[in-house]
């Protein structure tokens, strides 16, 4: 009955004015009741009284046989209206004398009865001996209707204005007391609502009273204290787990440098067939593990919100062609075909273009693994209005369609039995999922079922009006130079080493030095063009070292290696006097590139 | 005790019930002749219920005096003799004219001394006796209650002056159920 009431309050007026009501009606039925029998006894017993006097006044008539003054004495009782009839006995029970309010009220019993009244529903039937010092001279009889209507009748309105009365006191109490037992639940419910609003878990109810309320209020802010130790502690775990995950993406990625270097200085070197064979297998296998860490720090920059998109704006063909040469060596190595085509037209994008790149070719990736060797794999282009659509089928193994959403989770894949043969973290599409979310856009997968193939639905709000401003500075081509002499600085041995290595492949001059003060010292020894300094090194680290360089007054050319790529560390590294900054590993174009504007110096001051 | 009053008065009030009085034929008239001494001498003691004599009187055996009818003393004797133990004690007396009148509640002077009826009552002057008659006129000789047949029933009237001048009190009641109620003094 109250459960549809949404108000604590409502209820509890309800409830009183329920119980008061039912106290006040049965109090007065049973008033009523009461009242009803005592006053038709106090009834009887006056028409008793009336038919003694009555009787008193009939006895001389009876004693002297004279029924006209008897006659005349009943007719007295006209004046009660309630007297329908009445009658005088003899004492021999024969009627002596009668009266009737009406003739069909000329009812009078057979036989006389000793004094008493009887009730016969409202109807009363009295008899009342006259007795003189000689005995009993007659008896008088009355019958009467007792008016219960009319009685109720004055009752009522009586009883109703007592009840409409106390029903207002009651309900103006209860408004005041149940005040002190509704308002505790009111302000809990208050700041249930507002923690769910705002997640304050800080927020605390006040405790008013020490009853029931005021333990509820106490396990409310238990709970409240407790929740929020628990969401501190989730979230302390939470940051704890990408900061490992960061810490061992980059650790991953520290001896990837110096392999690839080897690799790469090896290569220019040695030019067997079949070690050049070995030699490219290794960077290949290099580069994946590197894209794969590169996820793996990607999803940790996106959880910690540390992920920033390079906007830019270039054409779609760009970004067709460039998913093209991520993963055309993938696609070929599968025994698979890659279909392209752009539908979108001439348009210009303005995103992040090398994550534009990742995410596409994330989704290649994963369809080439889920694709049978001889299959094909569709990549469209398409436009509409300012959304890029891309879409990514394949002729693979499918996806059932409960798992479709589930596949965007990190660390998710769809048969664990695969994990081998397939390959991969399970992050490549939790991380194009985010991705496409920062750039704005959604991803959705589909499938008609299990053996019939998929597809990936990309639509992303980056068709931009502009026209693509032409390439400010044409790229250099990647040569042997002359040779500068170089300072390599790095405290991994290996990794200065390769570089070193690298960098003597290309033509340089290099020294190493392992820490930041044998670097100084042959600095101040020698004269260098450029200097590599890695960030991450004891006591001095990078950004002091280059801060003490050109404090010396050195104006060479100096380039940071680091792990780390964010923005953040690009600026810091700026802030020091860096002039530029490359990511650990580093690539050789990459490096020749930093490294050309030395010529460009040289051919300044030459 | 009270289940012989009660008798008794049920005795009693049959004899009034058992009017009317008037003749059909030659047994009736004879067997309507007796109900009236009867009812008289019913009467007669009934009376005495609704008069109050003055303080002192009271405690003395209620003495009726009865002359010229002795039907009606006869009857009267058998009446108070079936009372009960209780009630109050009764004496009837039969008395002859110029008999010197002995003390007394109720003096009944019958038809037969209706001539004397004057004389008769004017010994009882000064003194507290109820004077009943049974001729017509009485009220005028001093007479209290005079006997009277109206409508084939018996009824009587009641002289109040003279009950008045004796110190004696008339209950009202007594005078509802009169035919006639006289406040003169003869």
């Amino acid at each position: 009955m109250f459960r549809n009431i949404p108000s604590i309050r409502l209820k509890m007026m309800l409830i009183v004015l329920i119980t008061s009501l039912s106290a006040l009606l049965i109090a007065s039925i049973v008033l009523a009741v009461y009242d009803v029998r005592f006053h038709r006894i106090s009834w009887a017993g006056d028409l008793m009284t009336q038919a003694e006097m009555v009787g008193r006044a009939s006895a001389p008539a009876i004693v002297f046989g004279d029924s006209l003054t008897a006659h005349q004495s009943l007719a007295l009782l006209a004046v009660r209206p309630e007297i329908s009839a009445a009658a005088v006995y003899t004492p021999d029970g024969r009627p002596f004398a009668t009266f009737a309010r009406r003739p069909e009220d000329a009812v009078f019993p057979v036989t006389v009865t000793p004094s008493g009244f009887r009730f016969d529903h409202n109807r009363l039937q009295l008899f009342r001996a006259i007795e003189d010092p000689d005995g009993i001279v007659g008896t008088v009889y009355l019958s009467a209707r007792y008016d219960l209507a009319g009685r109720l009748g004055r009752y009522l309105p009586v009883l109703t204005a007592i009840m409409l009365g106390s029903l207002a006191i009651v309900l103006a109490m209860s408004q005041s007391l149940q005040a002190s037992v509704i308002r505790p639940v009111l302000s809990i419910a208050r700041a249930a609502d507002q923690v769910r609003q705002e997640r304050n878990f800080a927020l605390r109810v006040e405790k008013e009273t020490n009853d029931e309320t005021g333990k509820l209020v106490d396990a409310f802010n238990a709970m409240l204290a407790e929740v929020a130790e628990a969401e501190r502690s989730l979230l302390e775990s939470n940051r704890r787990k990408d900061d490992f995950l960061a810490t061992l993406a980059h650790e991953l990625r520290n001896p990837l440098g110096p392999i690839r270097n080897a690799t790469q200085y090896l290569r220019y070197k040695d030019t067997h067939p079949e070690s050049r064979q070995s030699l490219e297998l290794i960077d290949r296998q290099v580069q994946h593990m590197v894209r794969l860490i590169e996820d793996l720090l990607d999803i940790s920059r996106i959880t910690r919100d540390a992920l920033e998109l390079r906007l830019s704006s270039f054409s779609a063909a760009d970004l067709l062609r460039d998913v093209v040469e991520a993963t055309q060596y993938v696609v070929e190595e599968s025994e698979l075909t890659l279909r392209t085509r752009n539908d979108a037209g001439p348009v210009t994008l303005y995103a992040d273009r090398a994550r534009l790149v990742q995410v596409a070719s994330n989704i290649v990736n994963n369809a080439v693994k889920f694709t049978p060797a001889g299959g094909a794999i569709d990549l469209v282009l398409a436009r509409q209005r300012r959304n890029l659509i891309v879409t990514v089928t394949d002729t693979g193994i499918g996806i059932p369609p409960e798992r479709l959403k589930e596949i965007f989770e990190p660390f998710s894949q769809l048969d664990r039995s695969l994990e081998k043969t397939r390959g991969g973290l399970g992050i490549g599409l939790a991380l194009s999922q985010r991705l496409i979310a920062l750039h704005g856009g959604t991803i959705e997968a589909r499938s008609e079922g299990p053996g019939r193939g998929s597809a990936f639905h990309i639509e992303l709000p980056i068709v931009s009006d502009e026209p693509i401003p032409a390439p400010a500075v044409a790229p250099l081509p990647i040569t042997v130079t002359d040779g500068h002499r170089i300072l390599v600085a790095d405290d991994n041995v290996d990794g200065a080493a390769s570089l070193g290595l690298l960098l003597k492949a290309m033509g340089h001059q290099v020294t190493v030095a392992h820490n930041g003060a044998e670097a100084l010292e042959k600095l101040d020894v020698n004269g260098f063009e450029a200097a590599i300094l890695d960030i991450g090194m004891p006591r001095i680290n990078g950004y002091d070292l280059a801060r003490m360089i050109r404090a010396r007054g050195h104006k060479i050319l100096l380039v940071a290696l680091t792990g780390w790529g964010q923005a953040e560390d690009k600026r810091r590294a700026f802030d020091a006097g860096f002039d530029t900054h490359l990511t650990k590993p580093v690539q050789t174009d990459q490096l020749a590139h930093a490294l050309s504007v030395l010529k460009e110096r040289k051919l300044r001051e030459g | 005790m009270r289940g012989r009053t009660a008798r008794w008065g049920t005795g009693l009030a049959l004899l009034c019930l058992t009017l009317p009085l008037a003749p059909r034929d030659a047994v009736a008239q004879e067997s309507a002749s007796v109900l009236e001494v009867r009812l008289k001498a019913a009467f007669l003691y009934k009376f005495a219920g609704y008069v109050e004599w003055p303080v002192g009187t009271a405690q003395e055996p209620l003495r009726f005096g009865i002359i010229g009818d002795d039907e009606v003393a006869r009857v009267l004797s058998h009446l108070v003799r079936d009372r009960g133990a209780g009630a109050r004690p009764v004496e009837v007396v039969r008395m002859r004219a110029f008999e010197p009148l002995p003390p007394l509640h109720v003096l009944f002077i019958g038809r037969s001394e209706s001539d004397r009826l004057p004389s008769l009552i004017r010994t009882t002057r000064g003194q507290p006796v109820l004077v009943v008659t049974d001729t017509e006129g009485a009220l005028a000789s001093g007479s209290m209650i005079n006997f009277k047949v109206v409508g084939g029933h018996m009824r009587f009237d009641v002289g109040l002056g003279s009950a008045k001048r004796s110190g004696l009190t008339l209950s009202s009641r007594l005078l509802s159920v009169a035919q006639v109620v006289s406040t003169r003094t003869p």
